[in-house]
């Protein structure tokens, strides 16, 4: 009996991974903090540890929780990361593109990216992870256990602690928003 | 409450990540990204499949004869279509580069227990007359040209040379070229760990971070004993 295909092989395909993981990779890098050139370049580190690492793969297993752990990991060595920008011309050009793109976007969704962004600020690197992956990147728990390797129950135990505090930062980043606009 | 279940969100929470816009790169930056990493990949696959054939298996990153045979291909592929991709092929050529505006940790590197004459001759000129497209490494792997002829360690020293004399000169680019010549003529070299210290000083201040990063990990294991390890890690250092 056939073995059943492998959802996404490393190796002769990388190209088509890249072109079909690439988003997803970026857009968890994003929402941990990453921005402007510390974005790019996380995210080309991802996929070139990616290719380093490609025989730890299990291609029985889907590639983007396992390639969203490799974020992660890249992320929290990255002690750059969200604390601060580096000081060059060149590379604070890449966050405007975001914001031309904003301009399209719809009210509700400018203030729900500025919301859940506070509030995802509000969040140490492994919480902001937990509730990136589960909430915003819709990765099951199972997913995530084995992405960041943590035990399953643990994994719940620490998401349920995530979600809460990141429920009470978005409620503050709510009320905060409320005083501004009625001063 | 089980240990598998999870309490909902709060509706206006809720809410708001439904309407979460999705984040994605410009298709400039994606393209800059392809062809970047398509970049690293090359010589790292190409020496990869190389160390892997000539040592049968015992290379120190562990790369397999048949993952390396594989490596040659995804790299070629890749690069294709970084080439034909849309917009990838502009960002190839003149990548912009970044603005270095405070002095990297390039600690020139220390000059090596090998005995070296001082070279005065002026640099080769390069290989590619392109100078801003340094991260075009077009480079078919030399399954054969391991062993360097006896006799070329004056021309190895001469190419390192011009290389010190460029990082040190502040023309991390051209350096970068240099080191491609040696590393065409003298893959595996005398001089090849001197040279491997040294490219990833270049990449570093040319701020190409990611591929400093990749060469410097393959750097630490296929050298674990190195004299240049503070080199490269200076080099790699994050800055604060």
């Amino acid at each position: 009996m056939p073995e059943p295909a492998a959802p996404q092989p490393l190796g002769n395909d990388f190209q088509a991974m890249y072109r079909a993981e690439l988003k997803p990779v970026w857009s968890f890098l994003r929402r941990l903090g990453a921005q402007g050139r510390d974005l790019e370049d996380l995210t080309q580190e991802v996929f070139l540890t990616a290719y380093q690492r490609r025989e730890a793969y299990d291609p029985a297993q889907p590639i983007r929780p396992w390639l969203l752990g490799i974020a992660y990991r890249r992320a929290a060595d990255h002690r750059r990361l969200a604390y601060h920008a580096r000081e060059t011309e060149a590379e604070a050009a890449p966050e405007v593109p975001d914001e031309r793109q904003d301009h399209e976007r719809s009210l509700l969704a400018k203030e729900a990216k500025e919301l859940v962004y506070q509030a995802l600020d509000e969040l140490p690197l492994e919480k902001r992870a937990l509730v990136a992956l589960h909430d915003l990147e819709g990765e099951s728990v199972p997913a995530i256990a084995q992405a960041l390797g943590v035990p399953l129950n643990t994994t719940y135990s620490r998401l349920r602690l995530a979600r809460d505090q990141f429920a009470r930062a978005f409620a503050a980043a709510q009320e905060r928003r409320r005083s501004h606009v009625s001063v | 409450m089980s240990q598998s279940e999870l309490p909902p969100l709060p509706d206006d929470l809720r809410r708001m990540l439904a309407e979460l816009p999705g984040e994605a790169p410009s298709a400039d930056v994606e393209a800059r990204m392809f062809a970047a990493i398509g970049a690293a990949l090359a010589p790292t696959a190409a020496a990869t499949a190389t160390a892997a054939g000539a040592k049968a298996g015992a290379s120190a990153s562990g790369a397999s004869a048949v993952g390396a045979g594989v490596a040659k291909y995804v790299v070629a592929a890749f690069i294709a279509g970084a080439v034909a991709g849309g917009g990838a092929h502009a960002v190839l050529a003149p990548t912009p580069v970044r603005v270095v505006t405070a002095p990297l940790p390039i600690a020139v590197a220390p000059e090596p227990a090998v005995a070296r004459e001082p070279v005065i001759e002026p640099p080769p000129p390069p290989t590619a007359p392109a100078p801003e497209a340094p991260r075009r490494v077009k480079r078919e792997p030399k399954v054969e040209a391991a062993a360097p002829a006896p006799g070329h360690l004056g021309e190895e020293r001469r190419l390192l040379d011009a290389a010190r004399t460029a990082l040190r000169e502040g023309k991390p680019d051209r350096a970068l070229t240099v080191l491609e010549q040696h590393l065409q003529g003298f893959e595996r070299g005398e001089l090849a760990e001197e040279r491997e210290a040294m490219r990833v000083q270049a990449l570093m201040s040319l701020q190409r971070v990611a591929e400093a990063r990749l060469l410097a990990a393959e750097f630490r294991a296929r050298y674990p004993g190195s004299m240049f390890l503070p080199v490269i890690d200076e080099a790699t250092r994050e800055t604060k």
